[in-house]
């Protein structure tokens, strides 16, 4: 079965990885779920792309086209660079409660246990409004694809259109209720690889210099992204941009 | 011999990066030295390469353009004396801004080494990322500052991503353009991106929601790799790109006058919101914005003063960005990292410092016998010839800029001293910067001409 070409049978297969991938990417904030999320719509965002670029004469990379390649294994690479960040912060929020337990073993941290108690369960209580925002954005999102897509069609292909469109806008909404910092990169990935497939869906020719200096600038981003996680968690504890803003007021005022 | 300079900084910067990596330099005086050495050498050697004479190549290819190197140079010795700056005020003792600075000068060369604009963009976006180390390594070790600075740096990257993401769309746009000259309104679009993209990279008004928090919360230095190194490249790239394209905005009064009206009301109005604002860095990004906002105006314009104007502009703006950031790293060195809330008449404690601070905000004022003096002349005469109201616009937003300034200037500078607060002297080698920094400025305020020709000669 052919997996780089999109026909009659298996597009809605492509539709239905592509949208499923987003509402996750949007909506939850587990990083166990985020990662495979991200790397499905990677691969899938590649498929799509190679299927709509009509060049002629394609970089082949023995049997896959080049652009297939880069973009898959920039994908996964950034997937595998998100899931390490998230196990390296697992196992510093471990530490930090192994010194906790320390400090109430010493007797020194019954206050201390008291607010971190309030808190967790402030934390893990089940909000509505945590889910109820991003799915409002998936919507409006999903709105703002039809019309931008049956509106200001460019590039002749509906379904061309209707990704590049469906990846900005999903990107945008994850960028305004995103809070924390693991989220925002995400965000800034979905957004990234709408441009990537515009490249693919109206440039004449791969030039294999710019395909690969995107996959390289996805994982620079990546990098990046886990580089800032890692440090805000280890000094503040959360991921949470605002949150970690809040505590230290609160620090202060105390 | 030529393709030496592009891997050059790069394994510099990993040679640094291990040799850090070894000897810390916040343990090892030698390697802090040595954090300064390297990365000045290998700038001097990047120079040397850059003006050696070529065997021809192919300019549609790679190669750089005459202004791509006058400003190159520029770059890197401004860089240079940065890395001079950031020994004694112990901005290296991290080890990471020496490796960052070569690293960020190393992309922006190749940006503009490289005739492919999909290319260049991506080695300024590049360049944007890894100038974030330096934003979020030199944050100090404060909670609140941290956590400010880290927001701050999040905002920078999603206006990095933007910038990177609008231009990419612009440029396939043109390509679409350039396969078929008979859809005329891709070019509206592709003007549009193009200059969304560049008034967020540049922080021009009202696409600069993300400078006012950085320059507030993260030091100086790296502020100038921020909005002094990128910036200045990114508008050496939209130079040769819009002369590559004239019929973009060069040759295209209707399209080039929607960015003039943009550049001009974003610097008016970043001027005024400057005088609004209740922090020294919040300021100076609304200053600096107005001056960005000014440079779109003048790069726009279909006059070739307004051309010139804006670039030399931009060679002063950087100067006077490294001697403002310079003499406030300084400042803040001398308070121990604290902040200017409530602190009044620091001129008497540190006199070279608000020297230093005084003159660069007197020159991006554009004050006569300042070197800024010369480039906002010219910008204001292009739009005098547009008409008198865009000239006022144009003065309008000069002298906003001026009086927030000086506003700020006066509050924390003058008047009586704070009791009670405690400041270190200034270190002298640092010092010695400040007063070069200030006798350049004085020097080119003085005398613009030669470097003026230069500019124009590059222009032609």
């Amino acid at each position: 079965m052919d997996f780089l070409t999109i026909n009659q049978n298996n597009y809605v297969v492509f539709l239905i990885l592509l949208f499923g991938s987003s509402v996750i990417l949007a909506v939850y904030k587990d990083w166990s779920l985020l990662t495979p999320a991200l790397v499905i719509q990677f691969l899938t965002v590649a498929v799509i792309a190679n299927d709509l670029n009509e060049t002629t004469v394609r970089v082949m990379l023995g049997a896959i086209p080049l652009a297939v390649f880069l973009k898959g294994i920039s994908g996964v690479i950034a997937g595998v660079i998100f899931f390490l960040t998230g196990y390296a912060l697992i196992v510093e929020r471990r530490e930090y409660r192994a010194e906790q337990l320390e400090e109430e073993m010493n007797d020194r941290g019954r206050l201390r246990r008291l607010f971190y108690r309030m808190q967790t369960t402030q934390a893990n209580q089940f909000r509505y409004v945590d889910y109820v925002l991003p799915i409002g954005a998936i919507i409006i999102a999903a709105g703002a694809t039809y019309a931008l897509a049956t509106l200001v069609p460019f590039s002749g292909n509906i379904l061309g259109d209707f990704v590049f469109y469906w990846l900005g806008c999903v990107g945008i909404a994850i960028l305004v209720v995103g809070r924390d910092i693991l989220k925002l990169g995400v965000g800034l990935m979905v957004a990234l690889n709408g441009a990537d497939l515009l490249y693919a869906l109206l440039r004449n020719g791969d030039s294999p210099v710019v395909l690969a200096a995107s996959a390289a600038i996805t994982i620079l981003l990546a990098l990046l992204v886990s580089y800032l996680a890692i440090l805000f968690y280890t000094k503040m504890k959360t991921l949470n941009l605002g949150e970690g803003l809040q505590r230290k007021t609160r620090r202060s005022r105390a | 011999m030529p393709f030496l300079i592009l891997p050059l900084p790069f394994i510099l910067t990993g040679f640094i990066v291990g040799f850090e990596f070894v000897f810390s330099p916040a343990r090892f005086e030698f390697s802090r030295r040595l954090m300064v050495v390297w990365p000045i050498v290998a700038l001097a050697a990047m120079i040397t390469l850059l003006w050696l004479p070529t065997p021809d190549v192919d300019l549609n290819l790679f190669g750089f353009s005459a202004l791509a190197k006058l400003f190159l140079t520029l770059l890197y010795v401004l860089t240079g004396v940065a890395l001079l700056a950031a020994y004694p005020l112990g901005v290296l003792d991290t080890g990471r801004f020496a490796p960052v600075s070569l690293a960020v000068c190393g992309l922006l060369q190749a940006g503009l080494y490289l005739a492919n604009p999909f290319l260049v963009t991506l080695c300024i976006v590049a360049a944007s990322f890894i100038s974030l180390i330096a934003v979020v390594d030199l944050a100090g070790t404060k909670e609140e500052q941290f956590v400010k600075a880290v927001r701050s740096a999040v905002r920078y990257l999603i206006a990095s991503v933007l910038f990177g993401l609008t231009l990419f769309i612009a440029l396939v746009f043109l390509e679409r353009l350039r396969l078929d000259p008979q859809l005329t309104g891709v070019i509206k679009i592709v003007v549009a991106l193009l200059t969304v993209g560049f008034a967020v990279r540049l922080g021009v008004f009202p696409f600069n929601l993300w400078l006012p928090e950085l320059l507030e919360e993260i030091n100086g230095l790296a502020g100038f790799l921020v909005v002094g190194l990128i910036n200045a490249a990114a508008t050496v790239f939209l130079f040769d790109f819009l002369q590559r394209n004239p019929a973009l905005l060069f040759d295209n009064y209707n399209q080039a006058q929607a960015v003039m009206y943009l550049g001009l009301a974003g610097a008016a109005l970043a001027g005024l919101l400057a005088l609004a604002q209740n922090g020294m860095g919040k300021m100076l990004a609304y200053i600096i914005s107005s001056d960005y906002g000014l440079i779109l105006f003048g790069l726009a314009s279909p006059h070739t003063t307004g051309k010139s104007g804006a670039l030399y502009s931009l060679a002063n703006l950087l100067l006077l960005q490294l001697l403002i950031f310079t003499s406030l790293s300084l400042i803040y060195y001398c308070l121990r990292s604290n902040s200017l809330e409530g602190v009044t008449g620091l001129g008497r404690r540190m006199p070279i410092a608000a020297v230093g601070l005084m003159v660069g905000l007197l020159g991006m004022g554009g004050v006569p016998l300042l070197s800024g003096f010369a480039g906002k002349y010219l910008i204001i005469q292009s739009a005098a010839q547009e008409g008198i109201w865009w000239a006022l616009a144009a003065g309008v937003g000069v002298a906003l800029s001026l009086m927030a300034a000086l506003r700020y200037f006066h509050r924390h500078f003058m008047g009586n001293d704070t009791p009670g607060l405690r400041t270190r002297p200034e270190p002298r080698a640092a010092t010695a910067l400040v007063l070069a920094l200030v006798f350049a400025v004085l020097l080119f305020g003085l005398w613009p001409a030669p470097a003026l020709d230069l500019i124009n000669s590059a222009i032609k």
